[in-house]
């Protein structure tokens, strides 16, 4: 076995590897943030899934004092558990931004984003678009967790007009598009689209709120079956720093 | 005026029976036909509330009066959450056990799949736009939903007209000579347009002649 000291010694023996065979190896736990609705945690899927389960409204965090329900849409909790299905080593961290009455307004959004950001969360999943109007802030945050070691992984818009979407477009952020790819997670790597990789997005299974199970089609369901696989590489391989995962799902998305 | 005109006058200014109205049943309708969709419906923001109102459906007669001035709150469904998110969002109902979501194989009675597109001026909610199907197996795929959404983008557009022209409207007092004028010339000049498009570039020239002579005047 190599090395899984140095990065680059994970990185040529992650090369060689499928995320099928990665899910099969020891893995280490990852702190996976998932920034959206809020998760069901009391879903028979997510039970014992999600560590820390956190509010913000208004800018206002409140911590719950153990995760429970705190998804009303169940947008978040089926993200949640397309992640915890793919990466058995994922730890869920649950930051709520959006709740009922929330217009998107973004300034919710941006907090979660920070607050993952200072708590150093290895992979954070954003399958929400920022409005255009909090770029200039999200550049400096997104860039800040680049150097920190931090992988962000952002949905494409699903109706692309003026942007690709926020953070999914910058360089410091793996964005993902959907694509028609066999599930689970198989990817495609585009190198001259601003938005790299494709994963499968349509009609996928995810658990729903009250218990129950739907299946639901768009970039956001996209985006969490590359975070799975990032938390299965980091698990595996603790060494690897983000340029290399970024590198290692990019020769997984050229051998399709 | 119905309950349901007023609706879609109040919020999006567009008045009863009037081309801005047809054209926005038609987007929708359209919106349906590329998706193979069988319903779909117009929810108006209520800003006040918070809400969404049914304004229009499309597809069934008696749903529309069914549902007409019905609210739906911002975090209730798929609606809700296009409206929050800001976002197309593409689904199909819950089910108990897993393997059933997969098979899709639910009563036919009710919907097998869902999309909800926002209707947007700018980056500020104006309304969402849903699509249903009843059919066995059927689901919207992210194309579907790029379709979809890029007819809502056109409703959004056409709103946003409809409002600048309203107020257009508003600022303008048809008892004012100068309004009166100015709306004379205006048609005049839409007419030639019509009928002499060659005669634009002699009129354009005048009226430069006119404007240098009142500017001289002043």
């Amino acid at each position: 076995m190599a090395d899984q000291g140095t990065g680059s010694a994970a990185l040529i023996e992650a090369l060689q590897l499928t995320p099928g065979d990665l899910a099969a190896r020891a893995l280490q736990p990852v702190d996976v943030a998932i920034i959206d609705s809020g998760i069901d945690a009391t879903h028979p899927d997510l039970v014992g899934r999600v560590a820390i389960s956190i509010r913000i409204e208004d800018g206002q965090v409140t911590e719950l004092d153990a995760p429970g329900n705190n998804d009303t849409y169940g947008h978040g909790t089926g993200v949640a558990s397309i992640v915890a299905r793919i990466a058995p080593n994922a730890r869920l961290i649950d930051l709520r931004v959006l709740r009922p009455g929330n217009k998107g307004s973004g300034d919710d959004l941006l907090a979660g984003l920070r607050l993952a950001v200072r708590a150093r969360h290895p992979v954070i999943n954003m399958s929400l678009a920022s409005p255009t109007k909090f770029v200039p802030q999200l550049i400096p945050l997104c860039e800040r967790a680049y150097y920190q070691d931090q992988m962000i992984i952002a949905a494409r818009r699903n109706m692309p007009i003026s942007d690709e979407g926020f953070p999914a477009e910058f360089a410091s952020v793996l964005g993902v598009d959907n694509g028609d790819l066999p599930q689970p997670i198989a990817l495609r790597y585009h190198p001259r689209r601003v938005i790299e990789l494709e994963a499968p997005g349509d009609a996928i299974p995810v658990a729903a709120l009250n218990g129950g199970y739907t299946t639901l089609s768009g970039t956001s369901f996209a985006a969490p079956m590359v975070s799975g696989v990032c938390a299965l590489l980091l698990g595996a391989f603790p060494a690897l720093r983000p340029y290399e995962v970024r590198a290692i799902l990019c020769a997984y998305g050229l051998r399709g | 005026m119905s309950g349901f005109d007023s609706l879609l006058q109040r919020y999006l200014s567009i008045p009863s029976n009037s081309e801005a109205e047809n054209t926005l049943r038609l987007l929708i309708r359209m919106g349906l036909m590329v998706t193979g969709a069988d319903e779909g419906s117009l929810l108006v923001l209520d800003d006040t509330s918070g809400d969404l109102l049914f304004a229009m459906t499309i597809g069934d007669e008696t749903s529309e009066a069914a549902l007409r001035g019905q609210r739906v709150p911002l975090g209730q469904g798929i609606t809700g959450l296009a409206a929050a998110t800001l976002e197309v969002q593409i689904g199909a109902p819950t089910y108990k056990d897993v393997r059933q979501s997969v098979r899709q194989d639910g009563a036919a009675s009710g919907p097998t799949a869902v999309m909800a597109a926002p209707m947007m001026i700018g980056e500020r909610l104006v309304g969402v736009i849903t699509a249903i199907s009843f059919a066995r197996d059927k689901h919207f795929t992210t194309q579907d939903g790029k379709l979809f959404g890029g007819f809502a983008a056109i409703a959004g557009v056409l709103v946003d007209q409809g409002r600048r022209l309203a107020r257009l409207d508003e600022t303008t007092d048809p008892t004012d000579p100068a309004d009166l004028a100015r709306g004379q010339i205006a048609t005049s000049i839409a007419r030639i347009a019509q009928v002499r498009p060659d005669a634009l570039a002699e009129i354009a020239t005048q009226l430069a002649s006119i404007e240098r002579l009142v500017a001289g005047g002043a």
